[in-house]
């Protein structure tokens, strides 16, 4: 499943917020956008998803086009979104937010298999989820997308408020899901380290607009990305 | 005995009539004021079907249909437009209930209708006669109350309404088509006003104001009860008692007004009702 | 407006006795409909039961002017002018006291549900309805009172008197929704939770046109029974309330003249067709509320006096407002360094989740702090707390303000605001009928209570606000509402509204999110000035830049508590805070 957007204008009412946004995630690959706080990269997420309507351009999932696609039936495409806040069901135990979503249950096959990259969500599964830790909450957030079985995901600021090692088991199951399960995948980010780990394209998103993208693997990308970041 | 059997009938058929306004209230954050007229089309409905010689429990089904149908055209007109104005929705919800009853005038007369019950018999419950029928009510209440209770926690459907419950723009990436589960869950709360009017039509006097006076003891125990179900049944227990005993023992007549008060004051004081979350 | 006024004076030469008559009842309605209107359609409070002060007012009438024996058979009439004017008063304070004991109990800053007051106001309805036929020998029971009418007027005479008064309390009305009372009216319907923060004692204005509103319905109650001459539990029962509800509703509320177009008309037709057909004219009605709540919520009136200010070329320029600058002295400063709040220990959370967990810092006199932190840490928490009063579940917070010394803790959020806090909050919450110089006149008035009667055209504000407005271009668009404004705006309006407040501590979450390079140079230049002129400032910050260059301390919450402070640079340099920063794309 690829995704293509073209010159996607999106806001708030009279605010735009992103213009001119195009770029193209092929199958199988994975785009990191990073970019400043405020900068646009969560309206830009919820513009490809369904819960905002772009004002202009156009967003083709697997070649065909989804504006006006309600997010139920994207996710139901497979086409899975983690936000940025309000990511988990906090009244609903750890073992229930696995369990949302497309099917009712989730089957015991994979569930254990997600457990497996996350351990310690393991251990908590009767806990309410609102009483885990940051960290565990952000863990949970990325096993209950798995656990939709995404064709695609599209992932918001997922290492926000993470500690560095955290970051780097995130990092590696994000590298693992691509290799096991193929998904396409979508990072919206802050965090260069864990960007240049795991996609295969960065580009950096200022003030509405893509403002430079390049192969993840460029010699150098880390100090040019840090340049084309500051102020 | 007795008392205590008038008191439990007390609070099962304020369950009854509750279980519909609660669902509701959960999952839509709306009080919807047309549940008396709900329950009009209810009891109404079940006059016509008795009328036509259809059986009395297939007659409550019936109703209970025709109460969900009236409610799936109230959601679709009215309530889904609504959805930002939660202050209009209690307006507009309130003219609708005067349409029902105004409509259920022009079709049946404003005069008094009577359903018989379906069975005068009365059960001996320890030691004391009681009827059959209210005894009926009064399972009908905890059990469609319990079953509220047992879907929402141990169902993959009751988890949707949860999740719907907790976090709707969540619930959506999920794959959870939450226009539908919302409209879905007003017809459902619709027809469960209309079994609360069709079974307790027997027992009440019928006429097109039906369940009007009932209906605000039963809004302030919804807000009461603080959207958990432990804090419904309480607050039904608070209500039902409270009105049942000063009906007895002091002025039938002010026991809707005491229970009124109380629902009053506890609310100031403590607005997330009787609430009592796991700490 | 004149010719309403001319067709009213006119009216007896043209009408025959019954239509008079009629319309003179309309003219009391009238009078009710207004009051439901303020407390309403300009307030946002949903009083479903507003029937109930107007059945007090005329049963008040009635038990002045007869006698009752236990069945509630009349004995005796007593006809004077003075029982009836007796009976009027009494209704107008019982109706008042009975308003302020539901107001008192229904109108609280805590978070209990907007629908409490309507049901309550409803119930009240119902139990009134009830409990009338109870008391017979008060009541009348089921049948009322009747021959309470007051004879001494002639029916024309009766009817200038319903004009004169209706007029009288429409000028009254208009008056006040125009001054500075009627624009926190407003200001509450639009945003009750936003408008607290800028020192509006929410409760007690409510409180105020609550009774207010309950006083003249009592009072268009206590004429009615004058004129009509009984009274019974129609007028109290939730069918009248409906039909008060659909005067404003249909004739437009916060428009005072509409629902008394409302009022007026509908009735009329009413009392046209209830006769021969009751039912479907209140069927009728009832689709009319349902649609006009649903279709056109601001009713009918607006769009037809839109319509009509078309085809007149008329514009709506009336009422416009400017900020002007205001002659101040210089405030005294206070010596800088001094703590002007502490933070002990301060744990709290939601529910079960802790997000501070054991906050400990000061606020100085005269500093620009900066809370930074990862998300999550509980930044934008320790700003709600600073705010909000709420109690921590351990430690405390105090504030030691140059006028004001006061704990946080259980203060409620006026207050907070009154003694010199102001907020600017990250996401724009302003009002939707407010434009930007009566957002500002609101927040500069700081919660003193407002006049009745005058209408502030020249905003008075000090220097910072003129700088911000210029600075966000909101320059010359003082009397554009928020929904015509573009972000960027209504982040400036938030922060001049702030500002206007004259605090002594500003408290910003996120300031220069989605601003320009340019943009964020200039905030950090008026928050120097302001610091010059003696304003705390504490801000929460994720643009680490923007923080080196303004702040004088820094602390860098994480995990709910303060891990490292001190200047910029210290921080900066502080391997703890590396650890918590580590990966992130910003220096």
């Amino acid at each position: 499943m690829n995704l293509a957007v073209e010159g996607l204008r999106a806001g708030y009412g009279s605010a735009v917020i992103v213009d001119g946004i195009s770029f193209e995630v092929p199958d199988h690959g994975a785009l990191a956008i990073v970019g400043r706080n405020g900068m646009g990269k969560s309206t830009l997420l919820r513009a490809i998803t369904g819960y905002l309507k772009p004002m202009a351009g156009a967003v083709r999932v697997g070649g065909r086009s989804t504006i006006g696609t309600p997010t139920y039936r994207l996710a139901r495409m497979g086409v899975v979104y983690t936000p940025q806040e309000q990511s988990l069901f906090g009244e609903l135990s750890v073992e229930e937010n696995l369990s949302v979503g497309v099917g009712g249950r989730c089957p015991k096959d994979l569930r254990d298999e997600i457990l497996s990259v996350f351990p310690v969500l393991g251990e908590r599964l009767r806990q309410r989820a609102g009483t885990l830790s940051g960290g565990e909450q952000k863990m949970l957030t990325l096993a209950k997308a798995l656990a939709m079985r995404p064709e695609m995901l599209l992932l918001d600021e997922i290492s926000d408020g993470l500690g560095p090692g955290v970051v780097t088991v995130v990092g590696e199951t994000l590298t693992r899901l691509r290799e096991q399960f193929g998904c396409t995948l979508l990072m919206v980010e802050q965090n260069l380290d864990l960007s240049l780990r795991v996609a295969d394209r960065v580009a950096v998103l200022k003030l509405g607009s893509i403002v430079f993208e390049c192969e993840s693997t460029e010699p150098g990308l880390r100090e040019e990305l840090t340049e084309q970041l500051a102020p | 005995m007795s008392l205590t059997l008038d008191v439990l009938f007390g609070v099962g058929s304020l369950m009854l009539i509750v279980a519909g306004l609660f669902l509701i209230f959960g999952m839509l954050h709306v009080i919807n004021l047309a549940h008396a007229g709900l329950m009009a089309v209810g009891v109404y409905a079940q006059v016509s079907f008795r009328g036509h010689g259809i059986p009395f429990w297939p007659a409550v089904l019936l109703s209970a249909l025709v109460a969900g149908a009236a409610g799936a055209v109230i959601e679709f007109v009215v309530i889904r437009r609504l959805y930002a104005r939660p202050l209009d929705t209690i307006l507009a919800t309130w003219g609708i209930s005067l349409v029902l009853i105004q409509l259920i005038t022009l079709i049946y007369g404003p005069g008094n209708k009577f359903l018989d019950l379906p069975t005068v018999s009365a059960i001996e419950v320890l030691g004391t006669p009681y009827g059959t029928y209210r005894l009926l009510i009064m399972l009908a209440g905890a059990t469609i109350v319990a079953a509220l209770g047992l879907i929402v926690r141990f169902t993959s459907i009751g988890l949707t309404v949860r999740a719907v419950m907790t976090n709707e723009a969540l619930a959506r990436s999920h794959g959870i088509n939450t226009i539908r589960a919302r409209q879905v869950t007003f017809i459902v709360g619709a027809a469960l006003a209309g079994v609360a009017g069709a079974l307790l039509g027997p027992i009440q006097g019928i006429n097109p104001n039906f369940g009007a006076t009932a209906v605000a003891t039963a809004f302030l125990a919804v807000l009461l009860a603080g959207r958990t179900l432990p804090g419904l049944v309480l607050s039904c227990v608070l209500f039902g008692a409270t009105q049942t005993l000063f009906a007895r023992y002091v002025n039938p007549v002010w026991a809707g007004a005491v229970v009124i008060g109380l629902a009053v004051v506890i609310l100031r004081f403590r607005p997330e009702g009787l609430a009592f979350r796991r700490a | 407006m004149l010719v309403a006024l001319v067709l009213l004076a006119v009216a007896p030469l043209f009408l025959g006795t019954y239509y008079l008559g009629l319309l003179t009842i309309s003219l009391v309605y009238g009078v009710l409909a207004v009051s439901l209107d303020l407390v309403w359609g300009y307030t946002g409070i949903p009083d479903l039961g507003h029937a109930l002060w107007f059945g007090i007012g005329a049963l008040s009438v009635a038990m002045a002017t007869t006698k009752l024996d236990s069945f509630g058979i009349v004995l005796t009439t007593y006809p004077g002018l003075g029982r009836h004017l007796a009976g009027l008063v009494i209704g107008v304070l019982v109706a008042g006291a009975i308003a302020a004991v539901v107001g008192i109990l229904s109108f609280s800053q805590r978070e209990a549900d907007p629908f409490y007051i309507a049901i309550v106001t409803l119930a009240l309805t119902v139990v009134a309805g009830t409990i009338y036929g109870q008391l017979p020998q008060y009541t009348g029971g089921d049948n009322g009172i009747f021959g309470i009418a007051y004879h001494g007027l002639t029916n024309v005479q009766w009817y200038y008197v319903s004009a004169a008064v209706l007029v009288v309390v429409a000028a009254g009305a208009l008056v006040l929704v125009r001054s500075d009372f009627g624009l926190v009216m407003r200001s509450i319907r639009d945003n009750e939770r936003r408008v607290r923060f800028f020192g509006v004692n929410v409760e007690l204005m409510k409180l105020i046109v609550f009774v207010g509103g309950a006083m003249i319905a009592a009072g268009a109650g206590g004429m009615f029974a004058m004129i009509e001459g009984f009274v019974s539990s129609q007028l109290f029962d939730f069918l009248f309330s409906t039909q008060i509800l659909i005067w404003v509703a249909v004739g437009g509320r916060a428009t005072v003249l509409g629902p008394i177009l409302g009022a007026v008309g509908l009735s009329f037709v009413t009392a046209e067709l209830s006769s021969s057909s009751p039912t479907q004219w209140a069927l009728f009605l009832g689709l009319l509320f349902v649609a006009v709540v649903v279709f056109i919520p601001d009713g009918v009136l607006p769009p037809i006096v839109r319509l009509f200010r078309r085809v007149f070329h008329q514009h709506g320029a009336q009422g416009g407002r400017q900020l002007v600058d205001v002659q101040r002295s210089a405030p005294e400063l206070r010596p800088a360094g001094e703590p002007v709040a502490t933070v002990s220990d301060v744990e709290f959370g939601y529910g079960s989740l802790r997000v501070l967990r054991g906050v400990d810092f000061e606020i100085l006199a005269g500093e620009l702090l900066c809370i930074v932190g990862p998300n999550g840490a509980g930044k934008s928490t320790l700003l709600n707390v600073l705010t909000n009063g709420k109690v921590p579940m351990r430690g405390r917070i105090d504030y030691h303000l140059q006028h004001d010394r006061l704990a946080q803790s259980g203060a409620s959020i006026h207050r907070i605001a009154r003694s010199g806090v102001a907020r600017k909050f990250q996401i724009p919450h302003l009002f939707d009928t407010l434009t930007v110089a009566e957002t500002i006149l609101v927040a500069s008035m700081r919660g003193a209570l407002p006049s009745v009667w005058r209408r502030t055209r020249d905003v008075q504000v000090g220097r910072s606000v003129h700088e911000i407005v210029d600075a966000t271009a909101l320059a010359g668009r003082e009397n554009d509402l928020p929904p015509h404004l573009a972000h960027g705006l209504k982040q400036g309006l938030e922060l001049a509204a702030a500002l206007s407040m004259r605090p002594e501590i500003l408290l910003l979450d996120e300031p220069t999110a989605g601003l320009t390079a340019n943009e964020r140079h200039v905030i950090g230049e008026v928050f120097r000035r302001l610091l010059d002129a003696g304003v705390t400032i504490v801000l929460i910050e994720h643009d680490l830049d923007f923080v080196a260059r303004v702040a004088d301390r820094v602390i860098v919450l994480h995990g709910g508590k303060v891990v490292e402070s001190g200047t910029p640079a210290e921080v900066a340099a502080s391997p703890v805070v590396r650890e918590a920063y580590v990966g992130t794309a910003v220096t």
